[in-house]
């Protein structure tokens, strides 16, 4: 959460906290861009428009330049009601808009869908990411350490489903031990 | 000269805005009274610097920081249910936006006005209705 008024950032803490996220606060511009590009920073921000330092956009700006960081979902929560304002906080980066005061329902709800797409984003980043295979067995090392059939593996971080057939060579070769 | 002005720094609907909705408030906080009693808290002793700045900013007749204080004003009077305070600040925003200082004087005491009103409303209110001491007094 990034806020200069300490009476929103309070408000917001309590909410997050009741929806049971752990919650880090900054109360410039600057400080919330260095607390997002930390190693282990959030991955999930709720911003103020208009801070000391840099501003909510300008945060969001830097946030979608880095391509090396984890994916980050973006809300701005700001006074700042204009069909105009909305329309650049989202072209900078933004991934949704918010204006305050804040109803407690629906932010409940957008922070949610916030979440739902960064864990959806992190099971595709799994599968796309170094994977140890076996070179005899050719099973696969999964997230718990422990060496699995890769289409188990597959199935359990994407959509695909398997269908079991049998390819031309393997059709051979059990043809050709069925007659041995 | 003074009604003239002031006419001219209060919206259509200002009489009808509540000094303090606590209603409101209790909907955001989810009904916590701890969490209500510390956000009307943070308001009483952040709310009097604020206003320092937005006179400041006025006296200086730097429209970019009254834009920006009177903003942040603006955020945390609407977050708390005071749209009479939120609509003062709002007015002293777009003073600052449109950087013309001349109704700035009366907005601003109209501001410094409702702020008092919302005082005394959240300090009858924390006693009636909230638990422990206020942290803060002015």
């Amino acid at each position: 959460v990034a806020d200069d008024d300490p009476t929103g950032a309070a408000t917001l803490i309590a909410a997050l906290k009741r929806w049971g996220f752990d919650v880090d606060c900054a109360t410039d511009g600057d400080a919330a861009w260095r607390m997002l590009a930390a190693a282990d920073g959030p991955t999930l921000a709720i911003l103020d428009w208009m801070m000391p330092g840099l501003d909510g956009p300008e945060v969001c700006r830097r946030v979608r330049a880095d391509v090396s960081r984890p994916p980050t979902y973006v809300i701005l929560l700001t006074a700042r009601a204009e069909r105009a304002d909305i329309v650049a906080g989202l072209d900078a980066g933004a991934d949704d808009y918010l204006v305050k005061p804040f109803d407690p329902e629906e932010l409940r709800a957008r922070v949610h869908v916030g979440r739902r797409l960064l864990e959806s984003l992190s099971r595709e980043i799994q599968l796309s990411g170094l994977l140890p295979i076996c070179s005899y067995c050719k099973r696969v090392r999964g997230d718990d350490n422990y060496w699995e059939q890769v289409e188990h593996y597959i199935a359990q971080h994407s959509k695909a489903v398997f269908s079991h057939g049998i390819c031309p060579q393997c059709y051979e070769k059990a043809i050709a031990e069925t007659e041995r | 000269v003074d009604s003239v002005l002031v006419g001219h720094v209060r919206s259509v609907g200002y009489p009808t805005l509540p000094v303090f909705d606590a209603e409101a408030l209790r909907r955001r906080a989810y009904g916590d009274s701890a969490v209500m009693g510390a956000i009307i808290d943070l308001f009483l002793t952040h709310a009097p610097d604020l206003l320092d700045a937005i006179e400041l900013s006025i006296a200086d007749s730097n429209a970019t920081a009254l834009r920006a204080t009177a903003h942040t004003m603006k955020g945390a009077a609407a977050n708390l249910g005071a749209a009479r305070v939120a609509d003062a600040a709002a007015t002293l925003e777009r003073i600052g936006l449109d950087g013309r200082f001349d109704t700035a004087i009366a907005a601003w005491q109209r501001l410094v006005d409702d702020v008092n009103d919302l005082f005394e409303r959240l300090r009858a209110f924390r006693a009636a209705s909230l638990e422990g001491p206020s942290t803060c007094a002015r």
